[in-house]
């Protein structure tokens, strides 16, 4: 937690003194998808704010929920945040922890790495590993990451009318670019 | 002052025995015979060996390595393997990557998550199903629901550093560089407790954790500094059982047995006995990369040299005799301080155990004579008897070291002493001079007669079972027993087909076992003898002693081998003969056995012999190994095959780790040959299978007797092809049967059908004949001829021409079936001249039917003849009422009109004119005449019968 709330807030104020050498964004795509026999639903959102630390090998992304666009209707968009997500009460997702691989972050290249960290959606924290890649060139990072995230983990249940429009797997994707202060 | 010349004789010296390694491993396979680097070995649930080497999985069948993941080539430096509840085997490999072995696949894990980039040491299961893998530098991952969590330093593990895993009934142990963790995971909620130096262990790196079978709270746990210990789970405490002495020793693992516990290390393996941690014994060995126990009760070994395999706790040798006393050694006997009593020249020889090798010293006996010493006793008061060949018997109490020889009764002093048994009342001496009883309460000795039933037959040995009988074993006379004050003797006819008997044993059910001279062994029930001999599968039939256990075996030991014979069952096993090859050359009855372990003397060395707790299978386990169509390999789910497909290979293995050179198989293929087949190979091949429901059955045996053997069976269908199905058999004979029968119905019909064509042709013909010898035709025709010659000679004459052609056509045509169309009607012209000159213009005939028509159809002859003729005879035919008959063609009917003049008195017709036509139409054209009948027409209709 500590870690989230130095890095972010470096960060937020307005990047004027945050610390050398830590990559971040405001702007990262995170797209999420769900398959039902009967409904297709995709969201993305493209406020996804992320920093990793390539000294520590740490990391923290948020996002907030109510930046998710591209619902096959705004009421279903409505009920995404009124009555899955509770939008209202619990504004953001979470992500962060430590990279496993010792890798050095700093140094060009690309890198296959597992991110360990707490990820709390719907204010439900579950620990999970995530793999992602990540090519460092110049001060630029870019991270590709594809994970599954099961609504069941995070206490979002799923009515009985809706089993067949909702699924209890959503497919998650994260395409951000990060540049080092 | 005798007892004193005894004691300055007693040279006491003390033979240390050469350091040989007590622990001896048979080579199994060389370094050759492994391809890539041994890694790890894993023995199945199911009873089957596996190796991995860093070039892939493998199966040792006893023989060879087998390779399984040649497929994959993926499959390489597997670090470690490990077999789950459900029987799928994981393994673990050096570069992060894991595999599942499956049912003769193998897939690879790939978990979202990704794989570990270190080495994988270890891989266990949890009781609720969660798979730990414990890394090299990553800490622990755990799959748990389908997710893959990781534990490590910053979770609490001691040390990302993680060299093996161990589950308890509460937590995981794992063992890592800086000590133990002890580590709960339920919920992706983490709970771990360390446990290192400061909590008393006796250094920080662990390397292995091992279970216990004896202390099931406890485990081993093995230290890099060349210590090993026992951590007890539920107190969390410590203790210490071995600190290495040399330098530079690490423990790598430890195999705790019934008595001893194995710690392995890097340079070698010592084993220690759990009882007093000062006995050990050595062996070293090239690094030693993994050790398993099977269930035959062997210990293998997989190190950088190959694969070794020791008997373990089951078969040990002891110590070794020097040459030169080899042949004096008559009798062992252990006492209760762990030494061992031999017989020696002129004395006795004690074995002492002295830190992991045996000393020995002499006690020399006071004989008269050179006397050989016989045999050994040893009573409930700590003190040898001790039986002579010529000096009779002396008595040696270990505890003083005081000797003494029987002089109670005269006759023994110089007998010639064959053996000496007894229990807590009585002693037995028996001796070539007879046999005497000594009760231990009275301390009375009398002479027993025994002459009466063994006449002078030598007694080689006297037996007092738990009743109370007296067993005697005779030379020539079997065996007798002194039962409730009377002797009887059991001989041939009481099917104890052996004259001489070495020696009689009771076993734990109470049954007197015996063994004779090349005659096996024999069992009584107090009912009747069993015999055991080569039949049964007991391998050698010249045993020299026999023993019992209190399991429920008797254990034979023979002059190339000792075996089993389970008391109950009657199964011969045979034991691991690891004590090296060739024959044994036991000595009669020179073995000793205390109820678990029995001891006995071969050749130059002594043995233990004990069977393991840990000891489940005694004879070969068989398995189809392989199943091949046409020489490619199929899954054995697949039960049935099509016709064609009959050519199937079997491969089957017994596998028998502890001899795999002595399994031999028998096979039947049910349904093809209903008798067992023997062979030696494990592969047979039947080609050219006829579509029949087959079951392959095999077994295997190391002794010959298949009568307990485990049993693999295989069952399968060909399929027979479709055209010889019954089914098709059936369709086939039914339709074969429906067709002849359609033929010849049809043939019936042809024939009936003509038949009765030629009816209603000669019906017709008389009808015809009927109607032209009418009188009143021929009368009416002449009484017209007459008036036309009288009114016109030249037109008579065409009347009698038309008359004579009328007459000449009935002839002509009559007996025709058909005639064409324009015939019939140019037959009607004639007729109609004819009428008309009767009748004039009272008769008109109008014909409707064009050239063309005419010549196109045909139709029975005579029909409009006979139609014309009905209608005149049926009308009144006048000027005021004429008679109109018309034809003519419609719908290929031929329509025959005529109006109809009531008659004022008609004439009788009998209606069989136009029956007759009807029915001829019906067989010639199978269509009906129709006819109509109305107020002014009568109206007919002709099928007619187009020229093809």
């Amino acid at each position: 937690m500590k870690i989230i709330v130095i890095i972010l807030s470096a960060f937020l104020l307005m990047g004027t003194s945050g610390q050398p050498g830590i990559y971040a964004t405001n702007t990262g795509i995170i797209h999420f998808s769900s398959e039902a026999p009967m409904e297709l639903i995709n969201a993305s959102s493209k406020e996804l704010k992320g920093a990793v630390d390539p000294d520590k090998r740490t990391f923290a992304f948020r996002v907030r929920i109510n930046s998710f666009e591209g619902f096959n209707s705004p009421l279903q968009k409505e009920h995404f945040n009124e009555n899955y997500m509770e939008t209202e009460k619990i504004p953001e997702a979470l992500f962060s922890g430590k990279i496993i691989e010792d890798v050095k972050l700093f140094v060009n290249g690309v890198y296959s790495i597992r991110a360990k960290g707490m990820l709390t959606v719907h204010g439900v924290s579950q620990e999970r590993i995530i793999k992602s890649e990540v090519e460092v060139k110049n001060g630029v990072m870019k991270i590709k990451s594809k994970f599954t995230l099961l609504l069941s983990d995070h206490n979002i249940p799923i009515p009985r009318v809706v089993k067949e429009k909702l699924a209890n797997e959503i497919k998650v994707e994260i395409t951000a670019v990060l540049i080092q202060k | 002052m005798r007892f004193l010349l005894l004691y300055s004789a007693l040279v006491l010296c003390f033979i240390n025995l050469s350091a040989q390694s007590n622990l001896s491993l048979t080579p199994v396979l060389n370094a050759d015979a492994v391809s890539g680097k041994p890694a790890c070995l894993l023995f199945s649930k199911k009873g089957m060996m596996y190796a991995a080497t860093s070039n892939g999985l493998y199966l040792f069948n006893g023989i060879s390595l087998k390779p399984l993941s040649h497929k994959n080539e993926n499959v390489q430096n597997v670090s470690c393997l490990f077999e789950d509840r459900n029987g799928v085997l994981w393994m673990g490999c050096a570069n992060g990557s894991v595999f599942l072995f499956e049912k003769n696949n193998i897939q690879e894990w790939k978990p979202q998550e990704g794989l570990p980039q270190k080495g994988i040491s270890s891989i266990k299961m949890d009781a609720q199903g969660q798979v730990w893998l414990a890394t090299k530098g990553e800490g622990i991952y755990v799959y748990s629901n389908k997710k893959v969590y990781n534990i490590n330093t910053a979770d609490g593990l001691s040390d990302d550093y993680v060299y093996d895993l161990h589950v308890t009934g509460s937590y995981i142990i794992a063992a890592t560089d800086q000590g133990i963790s002890l580590c709960k995971f339920k919920n992706g909620e983490k709970e771990i407790e360390v446990i290192n130096t400061t909590q008393g262990l006796p250094d920080n790196i662990v390397q292995t954790i091992n279970a216990d079978a004896k202390q099931k709270n406890k485990v081993w746990l093995g230290f890099q500094n060349g210590n090993a210990g026992v951590f007890d789970v539920a107190n969390h405490t410590y203790e210490n059982f071995f600190h290495a002495t040399e330098a530079d020793v690490s423990v790598e693992q430890i195999l705790p047995l019934d008595e001893e516990v194995w710690i392995l290390h890097n340079q070698g393996i010592i084993s220690i006995k759990r009882s007093s941690s000062s006995q050990k014994s050595k062996t070293s060995t090239a690094s030693l990369k993994s050790a398993v126990k099977d269930d035959e009760g062997n210990i293998w070994l997989f190190t950088h040299s190959g694969l070794y395999r020791s008997s373990g706790e089951q078969l040990q040798p002891l110590f070794s005799i020097p040459d030169d006393q080899m042949n004096y050694v008559n009798d062992l006997l252990p006492d209760n301080q762990g030494c061992f009593w031999l017989t020696a020249k002129g004395g006795l020889r004690c074995y002492k155990p002295a830190g992991g090798t045996y000393e020995s010293y002499f006690v020399p006996l006071p004989l008269k004579s050179k006397s050989d010493i016989t045999c050994l006793y040893l009573d409930a008061q700590q003190t040898i008897w001790i039986g002579t060949m010529g000096d009779g018997v002396f008595k040696y109490n270990i505890k003083s070291g005081k000797i003494q020889p029987l002089f109670d009764d005269k006759d023994i002093h110089k007998a010639s002493i064959l053996s000496i048994t007894g229990n807590a009342q009585n002693i037995w001496i028996n001796s070539l001079e007879g046999v005497w009883h000594y009760n231990m309460l009275t301390r009375l000795y009398e002479k027993f007669e025994t002459v009466s039933i063994t006449g002078s037959a030598y007694i080689y040995y006297v037996f007092e079972d738990s009743k109370g009988n007296v067993w005697f074993a005779t030379d020539g006379k079997g065996l007798a027993v002194w039962r409730n004050g009377r002797y009887t003797a059991y001989r041939e006819k009481d099917g104890l087909a052996a004259k001489v008997i070495y020696s009689v044993a009771e076993d734990k059910y109470g049954n007197i076992w015996c063994n004779s001279l090349n005659n096996g062994i024999y069992k009584y029930d107090g009912k009747r003898f069993t015999h055991f001999g080569k039949v049964q599968g007991l391998p050698d039939a010249a045993i020299t002693s026999l023993t019992t256990d209190t399991i429920g075996n008797v254990i034979c030991i023979a002059a190339s081998e000792c075996f089993l014979i389970n008391a109950g069952t009657g199964v011969i096993t045979p034991v691991t003969s690891a004590a090296g090859a060739g024959a044994m050359n036991t000595n009669l009855n020179s073995s000793f056995s205390n109820g678990a372990k029995t001891w006995f003397q071969a050749g130059n060395r002594v043995y233990s012999f004990q069977i393991p707790s840990y000891k489940r299978i005694t004879l070969p386990q068989t398995r189809i190994v392989n199943l091949e169509l046409f020489l490619s390999a199929i899954d054995t789910t697949v039960k049935t095959f099509a016709y064609d497909e009959n050519n199937l290979s079997f491969t089957f293995t017994g596998f028998y780790y502890s001899d795999p050179s002595k399994v031999m198989y028998q096979y039947k293929l049910e349904g093809y040959n209903n008798e067992w087949q023997s062979t030696k190979d494990g592969y047979v091949n039947f080609p050219k299978l006829l579509p029949n429901t087959y079951t392959f059955r095999v077994r295997s045996s190391v002794n010959g007797n298949f009568s307990n053997a485990s049993e693999a069976a295989y069952t399968f269908t060909i399929k027979k092809p479709f055209w010889r199905t019954w089914w098709f058999l059936i369709l086939s004979i039914t339709a074969v049967t429906a067709i002849l029968i359609l033929i010849i119905k049809t043939r019936e019909a042809e024939v009936q059908k003509i038949q009765q064509l030629k009816t209603e042709k000669l019906k017709s013909q008389y009808e015809t004949l009927k109607n032209q010898v009418n009188p009143h035709f021929l009368f009416n025709s002449f009484n017209t001829l007459l008036n036309v010659i009288d009114e016109d000679p030249k037109k008579a004459s065409v009347y009698v021409e038309h008359l004579s052609d009328f007459y000449r056509s009935i002839v002509n045509l009559r007996e025709k079936d058909v005639i064409p169309l324009e015939e019939e009607l140019k037959f009607m012209e004639h007729y109609f001249f004819i009428q008309k000159k009767r009748f004039g213009d009272a008769l008109q005939f109008i014909n409707g039917i064009s050239v063309q028509d005419a010549a196109a159809y045909t139709l029975p002859p005579l029909t409009l003849q006979l139609l014309a003729e009905n209608a005149i005879k049926h009308n009144a035919v006048s000027k005021e009422k004429p008679l109109t008959l018309h034809v003519h063609i419609s719908n290929r009917y031929l329509i025959v009109e005529n109006n109809i003049n009531p008659k004022l008195n008609t004439e009788k017709g009998e209606g069989l004119g136009l029956q007759n036509i009807k029915n001829r139409f019906q067989l010639i054209a199978d269509k009906e005449v129709n006819i109509e009948h109305t107020q002014s027409t009568f109206i007919i209709s002709l099928p007619l019968i187009k020229i093809v």
